[in-house]
């Protein structure tokens, strides 16, 4: 039970962390505290993972130590949240008023968590100790991080055959688990498994419902719930959901960063993306998607000076973690494998255009296996169709989740067509989990972009909240 | 065009659309989860990783709490079946650390999947056989007496 305690601890860290750092004056929805919760389990787990690795190299990763750092810091959050003032939420524009079929979707999405929460707990009981990269990687990993004297192994260069040079918020996290249980039990890793996903749906419907309408917020957490692989990669204990969970934060915040206050939102959409550099190796390039996702979008709507400025608060927000990553992959992780081909032959392996097709060919036949969600997708974008283009202020398909997916994707298809591995058995495992990373950015990219149910509405276009932009409702 | 307030009217494709769309969307999670609870079913624990700490019992009780340990198998460690095999004693020994080379740590773990002269497989790599602990589990140290 002290595994799940950590974890509360975790959250509730996270929690009150992001509500003193966002405005208080956000409105008084009920989806606020939705997606306070959502945003404060990724931060909470990510930091306070941070937080163990950091214990770790002093030879302080001690249960009394850390559990008193962090209830220190639990305890100033909280009595910092007790004094916070709460503000006034402005005066809010009428709305047209919800769609009154939004029931179909809200009792959609229950049943479809219902089904995750059944199976994951069914799957979790047969299978406690995840898919293979579970055991062979990040779960491993973790048991060499539970001790400052073992730490090293979990980033040895002896010959053992597994991804040492992959960054450790998983395994951190759930070593401090551990640590907090005071054995290598599977409760730790399972939970940790459950909570991301969980966050991500949160997130996703929250912060669509506080920015668009509740309906199109229900709408997406349907759709995002509709594909299988979620609950195979939740169950499976793979870092690939707490990647996509920290990467639609980000792009998340960035949609609902509101002008008096960008600098926040912005600051802790950095933080996230700087969290998901420190889960995956691909956490980088998704860091570079979003952040040239937010300049795309800023660029065009307020020009070059405000788009650096805002890239400047998202990237100050990533700076932290950043370095931590950065310092990890140049002085403590083995050499990526991946680098090792960026040398001589690099431009050898560019100019070879059966491998361009090759992988082309493998990117569409995985995309094929996963059609039913991407259809689902495209037919609530064909149902509720694109929002007019004044009630966005400019072109609707450029957004920063849009952008993002794109740049994500054409990193991934170039470090497939330059890796060092045998092509086919790269497609065949790692491709679906490159999907499932992107999913749910792309589900937020296409939901900012079509009008809600209320819009569709006879006789109404827009709503002047929807043209105004994304005040708390 | 209405005022926000007034109730909107929403044509019948539209309320159709979005019930069919949640139902379908229920059903490809519905069967989703039906496939992953039979192959789970079918295939539970497929490289036996929950087996092995008591396998390996008499192992972890002779060898250090710490340190790198070498393995020696009769299976390829390339191929599927040697990389479960070595994972799974690996991940049960951590926090030692298991390394695929047989020939410089002084402890040994050997992990064969058929009978065979394990102290001859041994002494091909200068290790003397310590312990055989059974079920293909054999302890191996280097100038052992």
């Amino acid at each position: 039970m002290m595994a799940l305690a950590s974890l509360l601890v975790a959250a509730a860290l996270g929690y009150c962390a992001v509500r003193l750092w966002l405005p208080g004056d956000r409105g008084s929805s009920p989806w606020k505290h939705v997606l306070d919760a959502g945003l404060g389990i990724g931060l909470g787990i990510g930091l306070t993972s941070v937080l163990y690795f950091l214990l770790l190299l002093a030879g302080l990763a001690k249960v009394s130590v850390i559990s008193a750092c962090e209830v220190l810091a639990l305890c100033a959050l909280g009595a910092m949240l007790l004094r916070q003032r709460q503000e006034v939420p402005p005066d809010v524009p009428a709305l047209a008023p919800p769609f009154r079929w939004s029931w179909i979707a809200a009792l959609g999405l229950v049943a479809m968590l219902a089904l995750f929460v059944a199976g994951f707990s069914t799957l979790s009981g047969l299978n406690p100790q995840g898919g293979w990269d579970a055991f062979a990687i990040w779960n491993l990993r973790a048991r060499y991080l539970l001790q400052s004297e073992t730490w090293r192994y979990a980033v040895t260069t002896l010959p053992v055959g597994t991804h040492m040079e992959y960054p450790l918020l998983l395994s951190s996290a759930v070593a401090r688990g551990w640590q907090y249980a005071g054995e290598t039990n599977t409760l730790a890793p399972v939970a940790i498994a459950f909570l991301f996903p969980l966050s991500l749906v949160g997130l996703l419907v929250s912060a669509l419902a506080l920015k668009r309408r509740t309906s199109l917020g229900l709408l997406a957490g349907v759709v995002l719930l509709a594909h299988p692989a979620l609950l195979d990669q939740a169950v499976s204990q793979y870092s690939d959901l707490p990647l996509a969970c920290f990467a639609t934060a980000a792009l998340a915040l960035i949609a609902l960063q509101e002008e008096a206050s960008a600098t926040r939102y912005l600051t802790l959409a950095g933080c996230f993306a700087g969290l998901a550099t420190w889960t995956k190796n691909e956490g980088l390039l998704l860091l570079l998607a979003v952040a040239a996702g937010l300049l795309a979008e800023t660029w065009r709507r307020g020009g070059s000076g405000a788009g650096l400025r805002r890239c400047g608060a998202f990237l100050a927000g990533a700076l932290p973690v950043l370095l931590l990553t950065l310092w990890f992959k140049m002085a403590v992780a083995p050499h990526d494998p991946l680098a090792g081909n960026l040398g001589g032959k690099m431009g050898e392996t560019l100019a070879n255009p059966g491998r361009w097709m090759h992988v082309a060919g493998g990117f569409l036949q995985h995309a094929w296996e996963f059609a039913l969600p991407l259809v689902l997708l495209a037919a609530v974008a064909a149902l509720l169709r694109l929002r007019p283009r004044e009630a966005c202020g400019a072109a609707v398909w450029i957004n920063a989740p849009g952008f993002a997916v794109a740049t994500a994707l054409a990193g991934y298809v170039l470090i497939f067509v330059l890796t060092p591995d045998d092509l086919d058995w790269l497609l065949g495992t790692a491709l679906d989990r490159l999907y499932l990373q992107l999913w749910p950015v792309l589900v937020l990219a296409v939901c900012l972009s079509i009008r809600s149910p209320e819009e569709c509405g006879v006789g109404l276009v827009g709503t002047a909240r929807d043209r105004k932009g994304s005040k708390g409702r | 065009m209405s005022s926000p307030n007034q109730p909107s009217a929403y044509p019948i494709w539209l309320t159709a659309g979005i019930g069919a769309l949640v139902f379908v969307a229920f059903c490809s999670a519905l069967q989703g989860n039906r496939s992953a609870d039979a192959y789970a079913r079918a295939y539970e624990d497929p490289y036996l990783i929950n087996a092995q700490p008591e396998r390996l019992r008499a192992v972890m009780a002779s060898v250090p709490d710490r340190g790198v340990i070498g393995y020696l198998s009769d299976l390829d460690v390339g191929a599927v079946s040697g990389q479960a095999a070595y994972f799974g004693v690996m991940f049960a020994m951590a926090p030692r650390l298991v390394t695929r080379s047989a020939d410089q740590a002084e402890w040994v773990i050997g992990n064969f999947s058929r009978p065979l002269d394990f102290a001859a497989a041994g002494a091909a790599h200068h290790l003397q056989l310590v312990k055989d602990c059974g079920n293909g589990v054999v302890l191996f140290r280097r100038g052992a007496q």
